[in-house]
């Protein structure tokens, strides 16, 4: 086991880590379950987290790799009792079927909002197209999410 | 991967001291993204050559120098006269994985599906090997065979010159896959310039539908001091049918591949001659 320190969730934080321990499993082992496991090679997304401002894919990220970063989780930015606007939207919109997906969709989101508050339907598209979802069909999702940019708020 | 111990050098000589002392044991790691696919579970000491500063895109003599250890979203994001690898990028996997994947990353080691191989073969791009011995390696010799033969113990890729398109030039590329995140069933780029009139230069190379990207230089030789044109471009197609031996996955055939090339050789020349002669937005 080897230490490292990091920035999750605003905090700064330690951990003891395996040497080819990969992020996801990380978190998850410390109590943060809200970053899922899904397809556990990079390609549908349920495990995205924010690294130093950019949505990657924790499954394919090796702990040590976020040694100094500045990470958020989905357990950062809101909970039940203060809801992120977008969390907020997502369950607003009924962009929520079986659940799985949305926490990646949320910090796929935030990171494009975080660097784009004005994203259109096109930079959704291309942000998150590494972030499936099985159940809602995506146009749920699509209007939860641009209700969030500052271009729609601005329109309404 | 099967790492042992992590090490995170933030100096360029340090990373490859420890590189050259651990040798084979150790293992540079960028963005990690590859490794999902590397089933090597030989033991190994991971070294992070991402705090190295061998990140950003900035001219240098007329020519694009990319940090290797740039991130795919960053070549996406960059704009600049000349600059056309954003449309490699954009077709790169997923915005997840741009985020995290480096474009050294994508040819230290190179795959049937790699993406930037295809592309900066056309672009007559070149490798900057920092090691004992700096050294610059063009495109059509470092990827002639796996890039790894290019490197001794302790030599990093540290930078990718490419040059800029000019005026009078033009860049096509098409990436064939059955999903936004799929891998590339074949892989087209071609850089073409026009000079009164006719095919003053081209560089075309196919990636995916062959064993390793490669150039198709029958085709070059169909079309450079030719008059370009639909039917100019069909007839070049055929003569890069011939070239290569295609190869189909994933359930499409070897024909279908074959038959595909014919259609998107056209279709990247087209794009290449009308960026050339300025009808591309």
């Amino acid at each position: 086991m080897k230490s490292i320190t990091f920035t999750l969730n605003g905090r700064e934080r330690s951990f003891d880590i395996e040497p080819d321990e990969r992020f996801l499993d990380l978190l998850r082992r410390s109590g943060l379950t809200g970053t899922k496991c899904g397809c556990d090679n990079g390609m549908c997304g349920s495990c995205t987290v924010i690294v130093d401002g950019r949505a990657v894919n924790s499954c394919i990220l090796f702990a040590f790799q976020v040694a100094g970063r500045i990470v958020e989780t989905i357990e950062g930015i809101g909970d039940f009792d203060r809801p992120h606007p977008l969390q907020t939207a997502m369950a607003d919109a009924g962009a929520v079927q079986c659940g799985y997906c949305t926490p990646g969709m949320v910090m796929a989101a935030k990171a494009l909002l975080d660097q784009k508050p004005d994203a259109g339907e096109e930079d959704f598209r291309r942000h998150l197209d590494g972030n499936l979802c099985r159940c809602t069909g995506y146009v749920k999702i699509r209007d939860a999410l641009l209700s969030c940019s500052a271009g729609a708020r601005a329109e309404s | 991967m099967n790492y042992t111990d992590f090490k995170t050098p933030t100096r360029l000589d340090e990373a490859r001291a420890l590189l050259k002392e651990l040798g084979d044991a150790a293992v540079p790691v960028a963005g990690s993204t590859l490794h999902v696919f590397l089933r090597d579970e030989t033991p190994r000491i991971a070294v992070d050559i991402t705090r190295l500063g061998l990140d950003g895109i900035r001219r240098e003599e007329g020519n694009f120098e990319i940090g290797a250890t740039t991130r795919v979203a960053e070549l996406l994001e960059f704009r600049d006269d000349g600059w056309v690898l954003d449309r490699v990028a954009d077709a790169f996997v997923s915005q997840t994985v741009r985020n995290a994947a480096t474009v050294g990353g994508s040819i230290v080691r190179t795959f049937p599906w790699s993406d930037f191989p295809v592309a900066l073969l056309v672009l007559n791009a070149s490798m900057i090997i920092t090691g004992d011995s700096d050294r610059v390696v063009d495109a059509d010799t470092y990827f002639a065979s796996q890039p790894f033969h290019h490197f001794q113990p302790g030599d990093l890729l540290t930078a990718i010159r490419v040059p800029p398109l000019v005026a009078g030039e033009g860049f096509g590329y098409h990436k064939e896959r059955r999903t936004g995140s799929d891998f590339s069933r074949l892989t087209l780029a071609a850089r073409l310039d026009v000079r009164e009139g006719r095919v003053g230069g081209l560089r075309i190379a196919a990636g995916s539908g062959v064993p390793l990207p490669t150039r198709l230089t029958a085709v070059e030789k169909a079309l450079v001091g030719a008059r370009p044109g639909p039917k100019k471009f069909a007839e070049a197609a055929e003569a890069g049918l011939e070239e290569v031996r295609w190869r189909g996955s994933a359930g499409l055939s070897d024909d279908y591949i074959r038959h595909l090339a014919s259609v998107r050789i056209v279709d990247v020349l087209t794009q290449a001659y009308e960026e050339a002669k300025g009808e591309r937005s």
